[in-house]
Order: structure tokens, then C-alpha cells, then sequence
């Protein structure tokens, strides 16, 4: 196997299990109660024996949280498109994206409501807010992005829709690659939030909060490890899009 | 075939603003270049010779002066693509094959894409690139992605090549060997050029007139018809002639990087 290969994925691998290990250790070590903490073993159990069920779950929320992705992608191209050549519009945007990416899902939960009731689509809303202002900016930064491209396009006396097919839209995939990369995971995480507060009980982050409210902390646990395979799984996807939209970039 | 245009200059000059006070980058140029000449442009670093050419092409406004390209101004002669620019960097589009990055200029131009393929593929023939159509440019070197460039300019058939250091980042083999091809296909195309440089022998092989500009503000400090004849082969450089061409170029780019010194030691 390739040194590098190996140094890339072997040691997060061994600092994983190293991690894992200890848990284990501490809780045979200090008799941690099973209401308190589960040990990996449990967790992964639990996990393989509701495997069905934690899938499905999983599946719901994944199917919110891809709503709100695509839509918060689709409307921040759009936005970052019809704004990026307004310099003063474009900039004011940027500075309001800045400050709702610190907005919390707790705030922006009660605001969706009004607007969309406590079903799904109040979820995919939540989402879409809150993922808006992540894809904005990384939109903005590459459709706003100037290289030497620019002066080929002015002498070839290139068109406005021209210079956005040929140019600043294919210039931008690299930004907006980058924006799901950090998006799709926090996507996620919005969604699962949300659904702790609210909307179908047969998501994870509803499975989360009953098992929670009803002390059954390895149920909690083996949802909590299946939102993270979700998340990895979802991240892994946007990697394999990154590296399929870009396949032009040097090996 | 189009055969060129004609260039004219008249009392062009170019004035960047900023903050230490207006930097005068170019002073009162007049130049007028018959249709079908080659002339290139040679000075110290910083002498406005890029900016120059970039208000022939009106990729920057001249602060005063007129410029026309073909009898028209240089803005109107862009919006009706009279002329192609080569940039110093070869300028491809990364995500775009090298067939897909010549046929570019036609697309915009709204050419059908069976035309603008077929041009593209005899361009690419021209510049000794067939094979290489569905490479992407990083797959390659530096002399072929910039002969990927000059095919791309020579799509729409110019009456006007406007070259700004095309070959200035490659080897002297490779710029040689460039320079022998860009005198075969002009031979085919017959545009009038606009050749920025820094290589006196390169200014001397290429083309039929050489001005020389001076240091910061940019002027025209001598103008020298290259009297070679037109059948320019490697043997050229080794004729009595072009030594004597060179001599003297060199002269007048001494005398302007003296001003050029002697400029940067004025007390502000």
C-alpha cells in the first residue's frame, strides 16, 4: 500500500480506536452507570440490532435535511447571481450572511413555525435559513472571484450570459464545492436539532429527544451513532461530487 | 483571407491614479502602423509597453489621445472583434478541453458547433497540436498551452494580433521554435501584430519595424525598420545585419534604463 495512502487514512484510524479504547477503559474503571454513559460496544450494538429501525429514521431526516440543502443552494446561486455585480448590494448581503451564520437553530425554530406550522416543511425551512448564509457567501466569493480569465472574456467582447456560462459559473464550482463540504455535514446537524424540538416523530433527532426524556441512554446513543454515519456518509458524497465537477483540476 | 488593418495612436497618453499622486504611465504616443506590419515593442520593465497594448485593445481607456484600430475606435473595433490578444499567460480555461478552449471565440461569436469544432481542429493542425484536442490544459507544458492560446486568437481569422510577451515565460529552444511558427502562420494570415517583448533577438527575428520605448512615463524613443527581408529562418540570426540590428536596439534600451536610473534617484 502507498506510505502516503497509509499515513492519510491509518492514522486517524489508529487514533480512533485508540479513543475508543479508552472510553471502554474508563467506564469498566470507574463502573460508569448504563444510564449515564454506554460503552462503544453497546452503542454499536444497539445500533446493529435496530438497524431497520434507526434507518428509517435516518432516511426521514436525511430527506429533510437534502430539502433544505438543495434549496438553500439553489436560492443562494440565484441570490449570489443577480447580486454579484451590484458591488454595495452584493457586500451589504455578505455582511448579513456573516452575522445569520451565527443565528442558533433555537432561534430560527420558533420563527419557521409561525411561517410553516411544526411538520416537515418547517424543518426543511429551518434548514434552508440556516444553510442560506453558508452557501451565499461561498457563491458570492466565487462568482465575485476575478483571475486573468476576465481580460480574455472583455477582448473577446464576451456577452454578460456568455461570460457567466463560460466563466464565472464554472469558476465557482470550486467555492461552491467547498460550501457543501461544510453545508451537507451541517445540514445535519440543523435537522436533527430541529427535529428535537418539533416536526415527524419518525426522525432521528424525535427518537433522539424521547429516548432521552425516557432515561434510555443506549437507544439515544445508537441514534446519536447513526446521525453520525449519516453525516459521514452525506460528506462522503459531497466528496465524490467535489472530485467529479472538478476532475479538470491537476492530479 | 482579411488582410490587416491599420493602427493609429495620436497623443495617447495614460494616467493611473493613486494614492501617492496620478502615476503617468504612458506620454503622448503617436504611432501609426500600416495594415500587414509586424512591429514589436520593446523597453525597460514598467515602461507601459502592456499598457499600451491593452488600449489598442481597449482593455484600458487611453487618459487622453485617440486610438483606432481599422478606422474605428479601439472599442468599437472590440465589440466587433477585430482583433485577437495573447496574453502573457496562456489564459485556457482549466475546465475546458484544449478543443473546446480554441473553438472558445467562435462559441461567443455564435459560430454552429460543427463549424467552429472543424476551425478549431485545423487551427490546433496549424500550431502542430492535432492529438492533443481532448487534453485538459494542465496535461500540458508551458510552450504548448501557449500554442494553444495563439490557435485560439487565430480562430476568428483577425485582421489584427495583439501579442503581450506571449513566449516571455518559456525556455530560449522552446521560444525559438515559437518564434518560427508565429512567422509561419502569420504567413498564412498576413494580420497586422502588435508584439510586446523583452528580447532584443526575438523584436529583431519577428518582426518589420521595432519600437523602442523609454523608461517610466512610457514614450517612443526610437522606431527602426528591421530590413531583413521576409524569409526569416534560423540562419537569420546569424547575419551581419541582425547583429547590427541588435547593437543598436541595445543602445537605445541602455540609454533607457539610464533614465530609467536616473529617474529613480529625482528626490520625490
Amino acid at each position: 500500500m502507498d506510505t502516503s495512502l497509509l499515513r492519510r487514512y491509518g492514522t486517524p484510524t489508529i487514533l480512533f480506536v485508540i479513543i475508543l479504547g479508552l472510553w471502554e477503559m474508563y467506564i469498566a474503571i470507574y463502573d460508569v452507570s448504563l444510564l449515564l454513559l454506554p460503552t462503544p460496544r453497546q452503542v454499536v450494538g444497539e445500533y446493529v440490532q435496530n438497524f431497520v429501525k434507526l434507518n428509517t429514521f435516518a432516511l426521514n431526516t436525511l430527506i429533510e435535511a437534502f430539502a433544505g440543502l438543495v434549496l438553500a443552494t439553489l436560492l443562494s446561486i440565484v441570490a449570489a447571481g443577480a447580486t454579484f455585480r451590484f458591488t454595495k448590494t452584493s457586500k451589504m448581503l455578505e455582511n448579513y450572511s456573516a452575522l445569520a451564520k451565527s443565528l442558533p437553530t433555537v432561534a430560527i425554530y420558533p420563527i419557521c413555525t409561525v411561517f410553516f406550522g411544526i411538520g416537515t416543511e418547517a424543518i426543511i425551512a429551518i434548514v434552508t435559513v440556516g444553510l442560506f448564509p453558508i452557501m451565499f457567501l461561498y457563491a458570492l466569493r466565487g462568482f465575485t472571484g476575478v483571475s486573468e480569465h476576465d481580460a480574455l472574456f472583455d477582448s473577446l467582447a464576451a456577452r454578460t450570459i456568455e461570460r457567466f456560462i463560460d466563466l464565472v459559473l464554472p469558476r465557482s464550482v470550486s467555492y461552491l464545492m467547498a460550501g457543501l463540504k461544510s453545508a451537507a455535514p451541517t445540514a445535519i446537524i440543523i435537522t436533527i436539532v430541529a427535529e428535537y424540538f418539533g416536526g415527524s416523530v419518525t426522525t432521528l433527532g424525535a427518537y433522539i429527544r424521547r429516548e432521552s426524556a425516557n432515561l434510555h441512554t443506549v437507544e439515544m446513543w445508537g441514534a446519536i451513532f447513526s446521525s453520525c454515519i449519516l453525516g459521514l456518509l452525506v460528506f462522503g458524497v459531497v466528496v465524490v461530487l467535489d472530485r467529479h465537477f472538478t476532475r479538470w483540476r491537476p492530479e | 483571407m482579411e488582410v490587416g488593418a491599420q493602427i493609429r495612436a495620436s497623443g495617447v497618453s495614460k494616467v493611473f491614479p493613486s494614492q501617492g499622486g496620478d502615476l503617468l504611465a504612458v506620454d503622448n504616443v503617436d504611432l501609426t502602423i500600416p495594415a500587414g506590419q509586424f512591429v514589436s515593442i520593446i523597453g525597460p520593465s514598467g515602461c507601459g509597453k502592456s499598457t499600451l497594448l491593452r488600449m489598442f485593445a481597449d482593455l484600458e481607456s487611453p487618459s487622453s489621445g485617440t486610438i483606432e484600430l481599422g478606422g474605428i475606435s479601439a472599442a468599437e473595433a472590440r465589440k466587433a472583434r477585430k482583433y485577437s490578444f495573447v496574453f502573457q499567460a496562456p489564459t485556457l480555461l482549466p475546465w475546458k478541453s484544449v478543443l473546446r478552449n480554441t473553438a472558445l471565440p467562435l462559441k461567443i461569436l455564435g459560430v454552429a458547433k460543427s463549424e467552429r469544432v472543424s476551425v478549431a481542429q485545423e487551427m490546433l493542425a496549424l500550431v502542430g497540436l492535432s492529438g492533443f484536442e481532448d487534453r485538459l490544459p494542465w496535461q500540458l507544458s508551458g510552450g504548448m498551452q501557449q500554442r494553444v492560446s495563439i490557435a485560439r486568437a487565430l480562430t476568428v481569422r483577425p485582421p489584427i494580433l495583439l501579442m503581450d510577451e506571449p513566449f516571455g515565460a518559456l525556455d530560449e529552444i522552446t521560444r525559438d521554435k515559437m518564434n518560427q511558427e508565429l512567422l509561419t502562420l502569420r504567413k498564412s494570415q498576413a494580420q497586422t501584430v502588435i508584439f510586446i517583448t523583452h528580447s532584443i533577438s526575438e523584436a529583431v527575428f519577428l518582426s518589420d519595424r521595432v519600437i523602442v520605448m523609454s523608461a517610466r512615463p512610457g514614450r517612443i524613443i526610437a522606431d527602426l525598420l528591421i530590413s531583413l527581408g521576409s524569409e526569416r529562418t534560423a540562419s537569420v540570426r546569424l547575419r551581419p545585419e541582425f547583429s547590427e540590428c541588435i547593437k543598436m536596439i541595445r543602445g537605445k534600451l541602455v540609454d533607457a534604463y539610464d533614465s530609467t536610473k536616473k529617474s529613480d534617484l529625482k528626490p520625490a
